[in-house]
């Protein structure tokens, strides 16, 4: 068995899962079933979110190490499953390596949803939850409308690689400000729940719940990482959210 | 139709919060589905309990849910906790302590600023029972086979 082969494979399903998004249990969890089922003797990984190192000890005793940096990622649950899913046969059959990165390679071409049709679903998620905290269907409207403007205004952000703070501060700006001057001009009736409504298209649950999973595993770094994440985007929603209605009484004398 | 609606609108918001994190395929009815039983279980609840034990028993539930349903379909449980979660997301309540905070009110923005920490511990307490009970019984079950 080529230890280094079995190394760079055990990477590379690593980072396709972390960059998914998974949590980091299952990366760790996986890379260490790779290693049992291709009988490696000795080998370890530690996985934060934004790094990756995995060692391995071949037939003669001598240590393999590989460390890899990831950028910001989200998450993609379509490719965790597929991801998963391969880890279970690989770990199952045993395939040669080869085979095993072709698989890579083929979840890595599944296909997203357009940039369209995330767009409009940033309209549903408004809409949807503005009528479910109890805004009027007019509410609700306006906040599709909203939503999808702020959606479009998150996507040209991430479009040139803007931070994320920034884009958070600027988007949920975006959110107040829109709502605010539509309700100034007579469309809306409950200013508060359309901005949540709107909002909720950047508040961090998908993070929170990132954060929950892995401090329960135990992974207590990363969730510390990821937590530190969620409060830097909440307050950015406040700041953002903050500024556009502090300058709506002042400009426009809404109270909101 | 109080509390059937709700629902609906937590399963519409919850499809097409889908979208986002791409889920597909036939999550894309039973992930929603979760949120929808977690919100109907927060209003239940809402006749006999206070407000953040609400929201831990609906946290329980969702969590439950989404274990099941994994076992189900073979998949990771994370998608049907991420969206059944997603609605009890304090986003209200970023927004009401915030406002409290330019109004002045100092009272009422410590108390929604805590009471926004306090929904966000619930969620995690639930998802931590759920997931730590599951496998606990996990471990005894291979314990006694091994």
């Amino acid at each position: 068995m080529d230890c280094n082969e079995l190394l760079n494979t055990a990477t590379d399903v690593a980072y396709a899962l972390l960059e998914s998004g998974a949590e980091i249990y299952r990366v760790e969890e996986t890379v260490m079933r790779i290693y049992a089922a291709y009988g490696a003797r000795e080998g370890h990984i530690f996985a934060i979110p934004t790094l990756l190192i995995l060692s391995l000890q071949d037939e003669d005793g001598k240590n393999l190490t590989t460390i890899r940096r990831l950028g910001n990622h989200g998450s993609d649950l379509a490719r965790v499953n597929a991801y998963n899913e391969l880890c279970r046969t690989v770990c199952r059959e045993r395939p040669p390596f080869s085979q095993i990165h072709q698989e890579l390679a083929r979840i890595g071409r599944l296909p997203h949803y357009t940039p369209l049709q995330q767009i409009a679903a940033g309209g549903v998620v408004a809409f949807g939850f503005t009528f479910l905290f109890g805004g009027s269907a007019i509410d609700a409207l306006c906040a599709l409308a909203w939503g999808v403007l702020v959606k479009l205004i998150l996507f040209l952000l991430e479009k040139y690689h803007a931070n994320s703070f920034f884009t958070t501060i600027v988007a949920s700006f975006a959110a107040a400000a829109l709502a605010l001057t539509g309700f100034w001009l007579g469309l809306g009736e409950n200013l508060d729940k359309i901005i949540i409504g709107v909002l909720m298209n950047l508040v961090p649950g998908v993070v929170l719940t990132n954060v929950m999973r892995d401090m329960i595993a135990g992974d207590l770094v990363a969730g510390l990482t990821k937590l530190a994440q969620a409060l830097i985007t909440a307050t950015g929603i406040a700041l953002g959210t903050g500024v556009a209605i502090s300058l709506g009484r002042v400009i426009l004398g809404v109270v909101g | 139709m109080n509390l059937l609606l709700p629902c609906v609108y937590a399963f519409v918001a919850c499809f097409a919060y889908c979208f986002i994190v791409n889920i597909r395929g036939q999550m894309l009815f039973w992930a929603p589905l979760g949120a929808s039983i977690g919100w109907l279980v927060y209003l239940l609840c809402g006749f006999f309990a206070q407000d953040l034990l609400c929201y831990f028993l609906a946290t329980v539930v969702v969590s439950a849910y989404a274990e099941l349903m994994a076992r189900i379909k073979r998949v990771p449980a994370t998608g049907f906790l991420l969206i059944g979660i997603f609605p009890m997301v304090p986003g209200g309540g970023i927004y009401y302590t915030m406002k409290y905070c330019i109004d002045g009110d100092t009272a009422l923005f410590l108390e929604t600023g805590i009471h926004t920490f306090g929904i966000a511990g619930c969620l995690a307490l639930g998802v931590l029972v759920v997931t730590s009970i599951l496998h606990l019984a996990h471990t005894i079950r291979h314990m006694r086979q091994a």
